[in-house]
């Protein structure tokens, strides 16, 4: 069983105070600024890359960044769809969880407006096309079909790093990263984590009602989810080479692409895969209903990093 | 209170299941003073006729629930899979009883029933 010191009322409450409206965080026509880094180094690991020049990583990071909030744009896709089951489920039940889930499904829809915003800011303004995996309505379908268990361990992981990727920028120091791009994740994390403590309380209902074959399932499905969103990773680091190569005007050798390719696939699998895997707050739930969990999850880090 | 009487024995081993969904009923009743009794066998009775009494008020409920139960095949009411069963079931009678019928279809899906 799942315990928690939080309940429906107060994540709403907590919603209230901290949510924000789309057109002040991303004013409409907002021009990019693309003189600083958007994300942290911890979370890029363009620094190994010692080949490539300073103009050059500071290209790739911007090309990082936009495929960052793509690929939230992209998994909230299946997490509207799951929050609003949800939703639905406490139709005629408990008026606070079913209060609690509406403003966060309106929330993700709201952060997939942003990430869409900030996509088509940078189409405009980076001055090259930028490749980003397609058709994240085909993922939300492959992820809704597994246990509904692993799909809520799934958002909890997901909506915990946010919090860490937040932090590793606040790291970094003032003055470090793009102001803007670095509210968008404060701005991000800020309603995540609210939603991280909803999905706990689902989770925890769901729990409860779970047999011990329905958990060893939902384990196991959660760890398919993250092997095929590791593909994806892959994929969206592939674009990304070809879109460096366009934007800096030159052709890496086939070598250089690789070593790209792969630092770019380690640095996505570690900020959305690794990070939530080693999350204490996700192993702490985690823990609570399936002792053998962790062990199991953790033990797949080397084959999913 | 409503007026719902859950025949299932207590202590079964299904009672993971029913327990979460009683506390559940529990800390969401909402009181009432006219509905009619039910009397049906299965743990989970009292909290579909909870889900239709908010929905439609006691009363409505009440005779909606023994409706439904006099045309639903004799079998307790116990798991997920028969939440699922019964949901559709509802769903049949459209209005707002099909929207209650839905919404405890997605919960027992949610739950690990299958279609």
């Amino acid at each position: 069983m799942i315990t928690t010191n939080f309940d429906y009322e107060s994540c709403i409450r907590a919603s209230e105070r901290v949510s924000w409206k789309l057109d002040e965080v991303f004013p409409a026509n907002l021009a990019l600024d693309f003189s600083r880094r958007f994300l942290p180094n911890a979370i890029t690991g363009i620094e190994s890359l010692d080949f490539l020049g300073d103009k050059e990583r500071l290209t790739l990071n911007h090309i990082s960044g936009n495929a960052y909030l793509y690929l939230f744009y992209f998994v909230e896709e299946y997490i509207v769809a799951s929050v609003v089951q949800h939703a639905n489920a406490e139709m005629f039940g408990d008026p606070m969880a079913l209060r609690a889930l509406l403003r966060f499904a309106e929330e993700e829809v709201k952060h997939q407006q942003l990430f869409l915003r900030f996509k088509d800011a940078f189409a405009r303004d980076f001055g090259f096309p930028c490749g980003v995996v397609p058709n994240p309505q085909a993922v939300a379908e492959i992820i809704l079909s597994k246990a509904p268990m692993a799909v809520a361990l799934t958002t909890l992981h997901l909506e915990l790093v946010t919090q860490q990727h937040y932090v590793e920028g606040y790291r970094e120091g003032d003055g470090a990263l793009d102001p803007f791009f670095a509210s968008l994740l404060k701005n991000h994390w800020l309603e995540e984590s609210q939603h991280a403590k909803i999905d706990a309380l689902e989770l925890q209902k769901l729990a409860a009602v779970a047999t011990p074959e329905q958990i060893e399932t939902a384990v196991g499905d959660y760890l398919a989810i993250l092997e095929a969103f590791a593909g994806l990773l892959g994929a969206q680091a592939s674009l990304d080479v070809t879109t460096l190569e366009e934007a800096v005007g030159k052709k890496y050798t086939e070598e250089q692409r690789q070593a790209i390719t792969a630092s770019q696939t380690r640095a996505y699998r570690n900020t959305f895969i690794i990070l939530g895997i080693q999350n204490p707050m996700f192993l702490k739930y985690l823990e609570q209903f399936s002792s053998t969990g962790p062990g199991r999850v953790t033990s797949q880090i080397g084959a999913l990093s | 209170m409503t007026a719902v009487r859950a025949d299932a024995a207590a202590g079964s081993p299904r009672s993971e299941v029913q327990a979460a969904i009683r506390s559940d009923v529990e800390s969401s009743r909402a009181p009432s003073s006219q509905s009619q009794a039910v009397h049906y066998p299965g743990a989970i009775v009292p909290f579909i006729h909870e889900r239709l009494t908010k929905a439609l008020g006691p009363a409505r409920a009440s005779e909606v629930m023994n409706e439904r139960l006099t045309t639903w095949r004799p079998r307790p009411l116990e798991t997920a899979q028969d939440l699922l069963e019964f949901a559709n079931h509802l769903m049949r009678c459209g209005g707002l009883i099909q929207a209650v019928g839905r919404s405890l279809k997605v919960q027992a899906l949610l739950r690990g029933a299958a279609e």
